[in-house]
């Protein structure tokens, strides 16, 4: 089992165009704010392209940017085609954050992302609505004021505001399932 | 900024959070580079784009057209005297081989740090291959950087040592330190280098076969020198394990030292196997390794992407690495490859049961994995005139290039893709080979896209025409490199550090090199475009070379609506799905309802009404 002390291991799935690189900025970013050590993987070249994208955010102490199957504990896919690309790298007691509109299924934490960006107006940020919902889980590392003071910083007034928005939606619609 | 300024850096600043190759650019900043030039290519691209934003205006920076110029226009700067870099993917480095061979020969004045990003995988590039190997072949110092942190660090390194020892220094990142982020320190007083002077050595600098030798003697001492440097010494870490009770040890370089390091660590290992850190793989101090790892005769190496240490080593040692099938000898390394690799020495450790727990919802997920492949993007003109090319020659050979374009193979209009260039070369190629079917000569058409013609077109084209060779050239010209993100083409004229050069019309170019049938033409006038084509094939079977220009803005830069959406009429549709299909905009999408036009998707081009044959898809006009 893994020791604590060491890194939170997150797993990001989805399309290229789906923000799955301004999602593990805004982590990284979040996780600098808090004082945490952190490394984030990017893909650049194809992941323009609208083929799979795979990235990995790891929060504590490590040397290097990637981690081994098993060793994940939260993956978030922003496609729920993508679910199946990131498990592998899941270990005993982690948790799925889905961007979906279908009905739950055991294991997995479904939250209709898409549907709270458009209803608030910034379709290209459902990625945040699943970082909102992944602020609610127990262990996640990153706090509420640190994801919302990075996004104040990311645009202008008007979209930060929506973004905000869709974020803390994330975080109701997840603790209202509670 | 100009150096009289940098007193407004004192040093420290926040922490940021950058990639690698944004780490990196922060080294050539504060380092005091006076030169930056650079070709586009994955995993390397961003050192050069990171670099304006620090405003110093002491720094030329430029897109060279090729690698080859990139890196001959560093070394003459660096003959004055200045701090220079030349930025390149591996494969970029074979296109420089030849300046680097005899620039390590001639050597060097002020630091020139070769910065050369390798792609194990590979996930963006046509081979593997190791960039530390051709180090070595040039008798050049490598440094490997196993994080972001360590590579702005090894900036520094490089540049001490290039001019200490008068030789070109190698960085070699790999695409995950070029491509994640990590905390990096504030930014550091830019250091003020020398004016630059040129001083006179003809012996030197236009050495002759018999100064050659003597130029090669040198290198060989100053390679040997470097050895002793305190900069190369103090590369090599070795962790608290006990050397002589230890099973094996690990020497590693670059990137899998850090895998190695999180493994032995995290399962509590790091008390036993005793982990040595080499951050100047070559020149390899075999010496110094022996004599740290006294007692212990067993290695597992982990490097990447060759097995350069574990060459170097052999002999010394009892190896496990790439070569008794310990470490797999192809793809990228990775934490569980590092795992699975200590696993097989330490079985009763259980470190290959941890790799492969499984998360119980996996078997239901898995009949739903479909990985995406990379496709071009919606509104790409590049469909358009890959379905022209398809249209108007039909069963003909196509050879392909380096660029967003290759991906023109699900469309069947590529049938090879060498390396840079070649689409023109290969074609001339097909020419000579004669094929005939059915008595008759295959078409020929070659693609190649604006930059990738600049890069290592002209001389080819320049060569079938002088030759006699005819076929069909289509550049599609979109005006920049389009999947490395967007540097501007030669035909442009734009700078890398901003402002104006002077634009070299593609016209031209094409004319010098004595073509005489140029047509320029828009892909997204589908029509004219087909008939263009069908018109280039029939002078080319005459026995004329024939360019045509296929120009039109990329859709990924250029975002703006270009007309009204096509709508599809569901009464006239036969499902046959050759627009999905054949086509395959990521558009067009199968609903309940029949074929869709995703409205955030669709770009109006209406390139995909021509891919219906029964006129399903049309423009409503308004």
């Amino acid at each position: 089992m893994k020791n604590p002390q060491f890194s939170y291991d997150i797993v990001i799935s989805g399309r290229g165009g789906q923000g799955v690189l301004f999602l593990s900025r805004i982590i990284g970013e979040a996780a600098l704010f808090q004082g945490l050590m952190v490394r984030t993987t990017e893909t650049h070249g194809m992941a323009m392209r609208g083929g799979s994208v795979l990235c990995f955010a790891r929060i504590g102490e490590c040397m290097a940017p990637l981690f081994r199957h098993g060793a994940g504990r939260l993956l978030m896919a922003l496609h729920d085609s993508e679910v199946a690309g990131g498990l592998r790298f899941l270990g005993p007691g982690s948790r799925v954050l889905v961007n979906t509109r279908e009905d739950p299924k055991p294991d997995l934490i479904h939250v209709d992302a898409d549907g709270i960006a458009a209803s608030a107006g910034n379709s290209r940020s459902a990625n945040l609505a699943l970082l909102g919902a992944a602020v609610t889980l127990e262990d996640f590392p990153l706090q509420e004021h640190a994801v919302e003071s990075v996004i104040k910083g990311t645009g202008g007034d008007r979209i930060t505001e929506i973004n905000l928005k869709i974020f803390r939606s994330g975080l109701i619609e997840i603790g209202r399932e509670k | 900024m100009s150096p009289e300024q940098s007193d407004s850096y004192p040093g420290g600043g926040p922490v940021r959070l950058l990639l690698g190759n944004e780490a990196i650019a922060q080294g050539l900043f504060e380092a005091g580079c006076r030169l930056a030039a650079a070709y586009p290519g994955t995993p390397s691209t961003e050192v050069l784009e990171a670099l304006p934003a620090y405003g110093a205006l002491d720094l030329h920076l430029e897109w060279s057209v090729n690698e080859k110029v990139a890196l001959e226009t560093a070394s003459a700067a660096s003959y004055c005297g200045l701090r220079t870099a030349a930025v390149m993917k591996q494969v970029g480095l074979n296109v420089a081989m030849d300046p680097l061979m005899s620039l390590a020969y001639t050597g060097v004045v002020g630091g020139l740090l070769l910065i050369v990003a390798d792609d194990p995988g590979p996930y963006s590039s046509q081979t593997e291959q190791d960039t530390r190997f051709l180090a070595m072949t040039a008798k050049v110092p490598v440094l490997d950087p196993a994080t972001p942190e360590q590579a702005r660090e090894m900036v520094h390194t490089g540049y001490r040592i290039s001019e200490k020892y008068r030789i070109p220094v190698i960085l070699r990142p790999v695409l995950r330190v070029c491509h994640s982020r990590a905390p990096i320190s504030g930014l550091r007083k830019r250091e003020k280098g020398k004016d630059a002077s040129f001083v006179r050595d003809v012996n030197r600098w236009a050495a002759t076969p018999s100064f050659r030798y003597h130029l090669h003697e040198e290198l060989n001492y100053k390679i040997h020198s470097v050895l002793k440097d305190p900069d190369v010494v103090s590369s090599y870490t070795l962790s608290d394990a006990s050397v002589s009770n230890a099973p094996f040890a690990i020497v590693a370089s670059g990137l899998p030292a850090a895998y190695a390091a999180d493994i032995l660590s995290q399962s509590g290992m790091e008390n036993e196997i005793p982990l040595l850190c080499v951050g100047v793989p070559f020149p390899l101090d075999k010496g110094r390794i022996t004599s740290m790892l006294d007692g212990c005769g067993r290695l597992l190496v982990l490097e990447e992407t060759g097995a350069l240490m574990e060459t170097l080593l052999g002999g010394y040692f009892d190896i496990f690495g790439r070569f008794d099938g310990t470490v797999p000898a192809a793809g990228e390394m990775t934490p569980d490859t590092v795992a699975l690799a200590l696993a097989k020495l330490l079985p009763e450790k259980g470190l290959a049961e941890e790799t492969y727990t499984v998360s119980q919802v996996e078997e239901e997920q898995d009949e739903k994995a479909v990985t995406a492949p990379p496709t071009l993007c919606p509104g790409c003109s590049h469909r358009a005139s890959f379905w022209a090319l398809k249209k108007a020659m039909p069963g003909g050979i196509y050879t392909g290039d380096i660029g967003c374009y290759t991906l023109g193979i699900s469309l069947g209009t590529v049938d090879t893709v060498l390396c840079m260039g070649a689409s023109i070369s290969q074609a001339a190629g097909f020419f000579w080979s004669q094929l005939k079917k059915d008595e008759t000569p295959v078409p020929i058409a070659a693609v190649i896209g604006d930059s990738t013609f600049y890069h290592s077109g002209i001389p080819a084209l320049l060569n079938a025409v002088q030759q006699g060779a005819a076929f069909v050239l289509l550049i599609l010209d979109n005006g920049m490199s389009a999947m490395t993100g967007g540097q501007p083409s030669p035909a442009s004229g734009l700078l890398a550090g901003g402002g104006h050069g002077v634009p070299v019309p593609m016209e031209e170019a094409i004319a010098g090199c004595g073509v005489k049938h140029i047509k320029v033409c828009d892909p997204l006038d589908s029509d004219s475009m087909v008939g263009v084509v069908e018109d280039a094939a029939q002078v080319a079977g005459e026995g004329e070379m024939v360019v045509i220009i296929s120009r039109s803005p990329c859709a990924l830069i250029h975002t703006e609506q270009l007309g009204p959406r096509p709508v599809v009429d569901h009464e006239v549709c036969n499902e046959c799905r050759i627009c999905t299909d054949s086509f395959g905009c990521p558009a067009l999408v199968w609903e309940d309802e029949g074929l869709t036009i995703t409205p955030v998707l669709c770009t109006g081009c209406a390139a995909c009404v021509q891919s219906c044959p029964i006129e399903a898809i049309m423009v409503r006009e308004l």
